[in-house]
């Protein structure tokens, strides 16, 4: 993949405008945090073919067969209050869901707070990171992995997660469902930056896989299994717990209840 | 919200290291704080009106394993006048604190540990939005007021750092 490949036909003003392509590197986001602002502007692109130190939350593995998915990072200055910019995660896996239903024809979904799932099977996680510094939240880092062409997954994952290929049966355009991804991005942001939360969030809640299903919420060192309710518009997830108690979470893992 | 239930959360304040903890329920929200950090005396009780009328109840006593497990890391807090001098990184956000990158990996700062501006103290995490604090100081280390994991609201403090 090159840059030419991915700035032809890209239709957006300021997202994947300026990109930094790799073969190889060690994590996309890693390397989006040593960029200055001026030489990575607003929406610059950050992509490899391979991570040898892909990562999600908590520092765990994102293992990807070299040249099959999409592996990249996009870093951003937001211009907007903070309760916005928790937000980001729904604007992602929102814009991520929409360009894998155009490009592939698939249906998709979105998990609280922000993968994106084709027949209840992960095919798109997430990292944001950001550096927060008097107060104020300068930069943000939003590294997305997309498997997109990848066959084959190791035996714990085979039942959580697959690939827009599995899925679909056919072989995908990476540079396409990239600049469907970008496009929407820019949307979803624009939306954000300009509009009410609660836009975005009704939006997002059309595409929500867990309201009304049971889950297992795990909550640092314990777990528990309750009911998914409803997002409110600062995005935490409002459960309702066995006990018949309402409660709303702001972090932790959330899965549905295999019972 | 139930008296008798009030009674019982003050007790359970009294007898632990806790020093204070806040409760939702039906729309009334109580914080109960002890007087003076560390010492013997009486929790007192402020009934508020909720700040997240969708944050609707917390988990009753029985679902709490994690707040009494943590009594026992809480350390007393510095006394107001002592505090003071120091610097204090707040929390910029609502989210859950971490004081490492990963469950395995060490603490990014302890008690003692020299930062400069820049240095990475913490991780505040909002829905998968992983925030690293900096610090905004040169100095050293210490106190950090906030156990591993659990939620912090914004503007809360940190690290106390003396300059």
């Amino acid at each position: 993949m090159t840059k030419e490949e991915i700035l032809k036909d890209l239709k957006t003003d300021t997202f994947g405008q300026t990109i930094f392509c790799f073969d190889t590197i060690d994590s996309t986001n890693l390397y989006s945090k040593t960029l200055s602002k001026t030489k990575a502007p607003h929406g610059t692109l950050i992509i490899a073919e391979e991570q040898t130190a892909g990562r999600g939350r908590m520092q765990r593995n994102w293992v990807s067969l070299k040249g099959k998915n999409l592996l990249f990072s996009i870093i951003l200055y937001p211009d907007f209050i903070i309760e916005k910019t928790a937000l980001l995660p729904f604007a992602g896996s929102l814009a991520v869901c929409d360009a894998i239903e155009t490009v592939t024809g698939l249906s998709s979904t979105c998990k609280w707070p922000n993968d994106v799932l084709v027949n209840k099977k992960k095919v798109c996680g997430m990292l944001l990171e950001s550096t927060t510094e008097n107060a104020s939240i300068e930069k943000i880092i939003l590294g997305i992995g997309v498997n997109v062409n990848q066959e084959e997954f190791p035996e714990d994952l085979k039942y959580k997660a697959s690939s827009l290929k599995n899925e679909s049966g056919i072989e995908i355009n990476r540079i396409t469902l990239l600049q469907k991804i970008l496009e929407e991005l820019e949307l979803r942001y624009e939306q954000l930056a300009h509009f009410p939360s609660s836009q975005l969030m009704n939006d997002w809640k059309m595409k929500a896989l867990l309201f009304g299903k049971k889950i297992t919420v795990l909550e640092h060192e314990f777990s528990y299994t309750a009911t998914a309710i409803d997002v409110a518009d600062d995005g935490r997830l409002i459960i309702q717990t066995d006990d018949g108690t309402k409660r709303s979470i702001l972090a932790g893992d959330v899965s549905l209840a295999y019972t | 919200m139930d008296l008798k239930y009030v009674k019982q959360l003050l007790e359970l304040v009294e007898k632990s290291t806790v020093n204070e903890i806040e409760v939702e329920e039906k729309g009334h929200k109580i914080r109960i704080t002890k007087a003076a950090a560390g010492s013997a005396s009486a929790p007192m009780l402020h009934a508020m009106m909720p700040s997240f009328p969708h944050q609707v109840m917390m988990p009753a006593a029985p679902a709490l394993p994690a707040e009494v497990s943590s009594a026992s890391e809480a350390k007393p807090a510095a006394p107001i006048a002592e505090t003071k001098k120091y610097h204090e990184i707040k929390s910029p956000i609502v989210g859950t604190f971490y004081r490492s990158p990963s469950p395995e990996a060490g603490p990014y700062v302890d008690v003692g540990t020299k930062v400069k501006q820049g240095t990475v103290l913490c991780i505040v995490e909002a829905m998968k939005l992983m925030n690293e604090i900096e610090s905004d100081t040169a100095g050293t280390i210490v106190k950090v007021c906030v156990d591993n994991t659990k939620p912090v609201e914004y503007g809360q403090v940190l690290f106390l750092v003396e300059p």
